[in-house]
């Protein structure tokens, strides 16, 4: 937690709506104190409950990029936090259009316009990582322990409907097929309370990160979280081998994305793998 | 469009900038009452799955203009909270960490829109924040709270040795679930790996056998009736008291499953019954039927809507009568002066 603490200068943080079409989305961005370092930074958010648990250790880590000179833009997907919406129009298409909009709004406030950093956590780095694949504007990457199978990741999260089902009404009144079914048919299905329609779960389960070469030719970091002496995830070796220039770390962390006894309002040794790898190119 | 939602900005006592949006009706009630959202521990201005963002603009069309903000150390706002574990920071919040963000929200929504009366309102942490506040600020005029704890969190309290019958059973028929369902072998993994509290595992099976065989509770009824010798906030009950005492509204909405409805009834409602009947009038209980503690599925979420809706259209109603019995005192008065 030392990193966080020694920002001394306050930042200059401004919370603002930015127009993506039809609907407004809401952001802060964070100005860089004292010289800019001429990077700018683009963070994705989680999916649904997760965005909430990780929300301060996107903000600390927002105000050490700072504290380093770099502008940082952090905004809420149509209908999660601030942003108008509702959950249930949300798809990965609008996902990654708010990401397009976000990153061209930082572009006009900083005056940066290539080399572009974007970061992610779990399905947030999905995102960033498909994004990245779309945007020229694009020239860094940092994925905080990715998602890299879409489909099994949907199933997770059916799972929490499952967990609730069997709490509340003592029995699964509808099972996974069910769900799917009733998605299908233009119904939602609830999760922790986010309402999970077809598109989003149909778009998001067709995604596999492993498949294919990246287009996206850029310094890329993909960084697993986990206990001490965790072997990386084959789907992560997997997933660095499609970028030319991947670099894959670990940092002993809890999942700080999940509810959790402690309270992770930093995660240091991520923190510092990702400084350092930011600061060695 | 009934409102329009701005982001805003103001500093707390200790100086941090606090963040928050809020919600500006297009045609104001009539009570100029301006309701606050306070936040759930740490789930910030917008609360699980976006609650306070569907509460605000349900309220917002009834006519109230509405602020949710983040407290120091949370969310989008400066400051730190320094404690390393989650449960250290409930206990914190039960014994009013943000009490003095919360007056510095007023003294914003005074200071920038002359509005001197607020209905606080929160889940959770931010309920229990709004209670405490109410008993140092007197612009507080109702409290409207969803799932209030009325006991401590804390590493060093042993929550288990102070579980109600109800939450007991509740996690016993929890455990004795997860034997059949073949979706919670995860539960299975984590029992059979050392993870799994097994305390309260066997709390939760063994105390039916225990009362069976000693033929009653296995616990002393002075621990049951000593304030002390439990988990329970001792200041929850002044301060609920103190709203009552300067005739000041409470209205509690609990979810049917969720265990602090059940530390309400027995560490509260059973301990201050007599005095509880005294101020009837005063305040009122809603239990949304099966909800979790999040409200979490779309018709518990509504159920809790609905009758915050009609709470606060009781309110204003309520309050218009005292505005009109207000004005035609004041005619009176004014004509018996001329005369």
């Amino acid at each position: 937690m030392d990193t966080v603490s020694a920002i001394t200068t306050p930042p200059i943080e401004t919370p603002l709506f930015f127009e993506n079409g039809v609907y407004r989305l809401f952001g802060i961005v964070h100005q860089p104190v004292g010289a800019p370092s001429g990077a700018a930074w683009v963070f994705c958010h989680p999916f649904a409950e997760e965005k909430l648990l990780a929300q301060r250790v996107y903000v600390s880590f927002a105000r050490l990029l700072a504290a380093r000179g770099a502008w940082v833009m952090r905004f809420d997907a149509m209908g999660n936090g601030d942003s108008e919406g509702q959950f249930s129009a949300a798809s990965v298409d609008t996902m990654l259009s708010d990401i397009d909009c976000a990153i061209h709004y930082l572009e006009g406030v900083s005056g940066i316009s290539r080399g572009i950093g974007l970061l992610g956590l779990r399905f947030g780095a999905t995102l960033a990582a498909l994004a990245a694949e779309r945007s020229p504007k694009v020239g860094r990457l940092v994925l905080w322990d990715p998602i890299v199978d879409g489909g099994k990741y949907m199933q997770e999260l059916l799972r929490i409907n499952l967990t609730t089902q069997s709490v509340v009404y003592k029995e699964i009144r509808h099972n996974r097929e069910a769900l799917v079914g009733m998605m299908k048919e233009g119904a939602t299905v609830n999760i922790d309370g986010y309402e999970l329609a077809y598109p989003c779960y149909e778009q998001a389960s067709a995604i596999n990160l492993k498949e294919g070469r990246k287009r996206f030719a850029g310094p890329c970091l993909i960084v697993q979280v986990g206990k001490d002496g965790q072997p990386i995830h084959p789907d992560l070796k997997a997933l660095q081998e499609t970028y030319p220039g991947g670099d894959l770390k670990s940092a002993v962390e809890e999942p700080f994305w999940k509810e959790i006894k402690r309270w992770y309002r930093a995660a240091p040794k991520l923190f510092d793998t990702t400084l350092a790898w930011v600061a060695a190119r | 469009m009934t409102s329009e939602v701005l982001p805003v900005t103001f500093q707390n006592k200790a100086g941090h900038r606090l963040f928050g949006m809020i919600h500006r009706p297009v045609k104001p009630c009539v009570s100029g009452t301006a309701i606050i959202l306070l936040s759930p521990g740490m789930k910030m201005r917008v609360a699980p799955h976006r609650l306070y963002v569907d509460m605000a603009e349900r309220f917002v069309a009834l006519g109230y203009p509405v602020l949710r903000f983040d407290f120091y150390g949370m969310g989008d706002s400066e400051g730190e909270a320094e404690e390393e574990y989650m449960a250290d920071i409930y206990g914190a919040v039960q014994v009013g960490r943000y009490i003095d963000d919360t007056i510095a929200a007023m003294d914003w929504m005074q200071r920038t829109y002359g509005i001197r009366k607020f209905i606080v309102s929160g889940l959770c942490g931010g309920a229990i924040t709004g209670l405490l506040t109410a008993v140092r600020d007197q612009r507080i005029s109702c409290l409207l709270g969803l799932g209030i704890p009325v006991i401590l969190d804390g590493t060093h309290i042993d929550s288990r040795k102070y579980m109600t019958d109800a939450h007991l059973r509740g996690t016993r028929d929890s455990y004795v679930q997860k034997l059949w369902d073949l979706e919670a072998w995860q539960s299975w993994v984590r029992f059979l790996t050392f993870q799994s509290d097994y305390r309260l595992i066997f709390r939760s099976l063994l105390k039916p056998l225990l009362v069976k065989f000693r033929g009653t509770n296995s616990t002393p009824p002075s621990a049951c009736h000593s304030e002390e010798r439990d988990n329970t906030n001792p200041y929850f009950a002044p301060a609920f008291f103190n709203m009552m005492s300067s005739s000041r509204h409470v209205y509690l909405i609990f979810s049917g499953s969720d265990r602090l409805l059940w530390e309400y009834e027995a560490k509260f409602v059973e301990r201050n019954r007599a005095k509880l009947e005294s101020c009837r009038s005063q305040y009122e209980i809603h239990v949304t039927k099966d909800a979790n503690h999040l409200f979490s599925f779309r018709e518990w979420e509504e159920d809790m809507l609905d009758q915050c809706t009609q709470w606060l259209h009781r309110l204003e109603v309520g309050q218009m009568g005292t505005v009109a019995r207000n004005q035609v005192e004041a005619c009176n008065e004014n004509r018996r002066m001329t005369a």
